[in-house]
């Protein structure tokens, strides 16, 4: 009996680790590959977590998340504004639809609705008051946040990675940002499901790979 | 003579006198002697070189080494978890190695951590709401059941108290949690895991907080699943500050009412002193509202919404059901102890309704009510010889004592005469009550 439950208990484990390992796998390789260039400014710095160790979630490109209005099929307003100024759906999904040329990956049409054919992104518009100022004084574009999920690099490599993000100061003078070390060309290949979402495979500066 | 050698030589004698039988008195030299005190020592070292393997296991995990495949790094982690595993059932065929078996045990938990870890590491997969704690969690849940594993129950209660923390607070959260804390708190009852039982209560008491966060947050919540972009448009007010302080007051007298009943034996301490704590720190904060009264631009917010009260009344109508047998008691004693906890239950559900009068009001009430729980607990642990909960009220019968002079006399002295006016006060009463709870202890011993 001991036996048993021991046995049971174990292949519990051994389910759950290969499990999750195998339909990992199998999700990330039921997409369509693809490799973009990222945002030299990304919104986020490498992170340090205890169990999981060094991860970063790399920012995509200007030329994926600024999305002129005449690429966008429906009216960009969909959302309502209550009398306190509170917008009721902060988040709302914009399906991007993207083809490759010569110059790399493009925008050729968005959505508020999931597209049945062409390779798309999910991504959110972040309707903050700014972006709703945008849109209201009729900007010509909005922008877009992909939710491309973290990248796990191995702590020797954290260094190279800092490097290729480079490293920005505020000057008071100009009231700005400028560039004490210049940042490197960096891209991150991505798995893109058929729902949109993005699962990431592998990180890029200056076209090698950081493990 | 030490203590010990006092008590062996009492022993004796006591068996002797037919105060207790020599079958009793071997019990309580095993207790004490020096081989039970080497083995509590070795095992004590065997689990925290479980821990430190583990935690190591977990680190080097972490650092996310590239010299293999992830199918590799997937297989070195499953021998290791089975490895440790492995030993540790077949120490546990061996009663003496018992201590050994709870070990393996424990790294073998850490090491499935690690390699749920390592997955998502080799897969880049981030979760939002800390998923993987809980597949960490239903991993450990079947060996606990099977084999009484004092340590990873523990463990397994601490990554319980960790993922309530840093949920994404769903509906679906909420019941998860709620789920595996029933089923983990049916193993700590049957292992009598004090240690486990402390940080579930813990953990409860988040979830409880994040229930209460929820349901505040309906009215508002039609279109809107994540709770963080709910929460900045809820409109804190009194009335939803004081649904909090009655939702842990309701929990505190549910603790309280547990050790005092005595449902478990040993879980009379955990039960009383966070019983205590629940119900006096959450309620300490109002008794400082008159401080509010006088201040220019102060406005009394919005009353809460009437849905927020549903778990506080569900709790404190709980607690009003089990006091029923004692009002139909026959003993003076239980009856006096009943009436008290439904009497404060039936306080703690009207007082919301405190958020539609003035600072001042709620902070006379207030103070009055808290007043009247702390010598009310004080009469009822000494008349059921609960000590614990003696002591503990004592003690915040002191500090509220304390605070209330400081509170009081702090704008009419000088800041020098009230210290040392504050000090001589607590070294008199310090006597004072030193002396009355000797007299009760002593009355308590006699009997």
């Amino acid at each position: 009996m001991i036996k048993r439950n021991f046995l049971t208990a174990s292949f519990v484990q051994v389910l759950l680790i290969a499990g999750l390992a195998f339909f990992s796998n199998v999700r990330a390789s039921s997409g369509t590959v693809v490799v973009f260039d990222l945002n030299p400014i990304q919104l986020a710095y490498p992170s340090n977590s205890p169990f999981q160790g060094w991860s970063f979630e790399p920012t995509l490109s200007i030329s994926l998340t600024k999305i002129p209005n005449d690429l966008i099929k429906e009216h960009p307003v969909p959302f309502e504004v209550s009398d306190d100024g509170a917008i009721s759906s902060p988040l709302q999904n914009v399906f991007v639809t993207i083809t490759k040329d010569d110059s790399g990956w493009n925008i050729s049409s968005a959505s508020f609705f999931k597209p049945d054919q062409g390779l798309f992104l999910k991504s959110e518009w972040n309707l903050d008051p700014y972006s709703y100022e945008h849109s209201e004084n009729n900007s010509d574009f909005f922008y877009v946040r992909y939710e491309v999920g973290d990248i796990f690099i191995a702590e020797e490599n954290i260094g190279r990675l800092k490097e290729c993000l480079g490293e920005r100061s505020w000057d008071t003078d100009t009231s700005s940002y400028f560039w004490e070390i210049e940042p490197l060309p960096m891209s991150v290949e991505v798995s893109v499901l058929d729902d949109g979402k993005l699962i990431p495979l592998r990180l890029f500066c200056e076209g090698k790979e950081i493990k | 003579m030490n203590n010990v050698n006092w008590l062996f030589s009492q022993l004796k004698k006591w068996v002797k006198d037919g105060v207790i039988s020599s079958e009793q008195a071997g019990k309580i030299r095993s207790r004490y002697s020096k081989d039970s005190k080497i083995t509590n020592f070795i095992s004590a070292l065997l689990v925290f070189g479980g821990v430190l393997v583990g935690l190591g296991l977990i680190l080097a995990m972490a650092s996310n080494w590239q010299g293999f495949s992830s199918m590799i790094k997937v297989l070195i982690i499953l021998l290791f978890v089975s490895g440790f595993n492995y030993f540790g059932y077949h120490f546990y065929e061996i009663p003496k190695r018992r201590n050994l078996s709870q070990t393996f045990f424990l790294m073998g938990a850490f090491a499935f951590g690690a390699g749920v870890n390592l997955v998502l590491q080799a897969f880049n997969i981030s979760f939002d709401t800390g998923q993987e704690l809980l597949i960490w969690i239903a991993g450990l849940f079947l060996f606990v059941k099977f084999f009484e594993l004092f340590w990873v129950l523990i463990l397994a209660n601490i990554l319980l108290t960790i993922w309530i923390f840093q949920t994404g607070i769903s509906w679906t959260d909420i019941a998860v949690y709620g789920l595996l804390a029933f089923l983990f708190l049916r193993l700590i009852l049957r292992d009598k895991n004090n240690p486990a039982l402390v940080f579930s209560l813990i953990g409860t008491s988040l979830w409880f907080f994040l229930l209460q966060l929820r349901m505040l947050a309906i009215p508002h919540a039609e279109k809107d699943v994540d709770i963080w972009l709910v929460l900045p448009r809820l409109d804190f007010g009194v009335g939803d500050a004081l649904g909090f302080v009655s939702l842990y007051v309701s929990f505190g007298v549910l603790l309280s009412v547990l050790a005092i009943k005595k449902v478990k034996e040993w879980t009379a301490y955990p039960f009383s002193v966070l019983g205590i704590i629940f119900l006096y720190f959450t309620q300490i904060p109002f008794t400082f509202f008159h401080n509010f009264a006088n201040e220019d631009g102060f406005q009394m917010p919005n009353p809460g919404y009437p849905i927020e009260a549903l778990p506080f009344i569900a709790i404190s109508a709980f607690i009003i059901t089990i006091s029923l047998d004692g009002l139909r008691s026959s003993s003076k004693r239980k009856k006096l102890v009943s009436r008290f906890f439904v009497a404060i239950s039936l306080v703690n559900i009207l007082l919301p309704f405190l958020s539609y009068s003035n600072p001042m009001t709620i902070s006379v009430f207030m103070n009055l009510i808290v007043l009247f729980e702390l010598i009310a607990f004080l009469y009822i642990s000494n008349i059921t010889r609960n000590w614990i909960l003696f002591k503990w009220s004592l003690w915040l019968f002191k500090f509220f004592i304390l605070l209330r002079f400081f509170d009081v006399f702090s704008t009419l002295l000088n800041q020098a005469l009230l210290f040392v006016l504050g000090g001589a006060l607590l070294i008199w009463g310090g006597v004072f009550i030193e002396k009355q709870s000797k007299k009760i202890f002593d009355a308590g011993g006699q009997e």
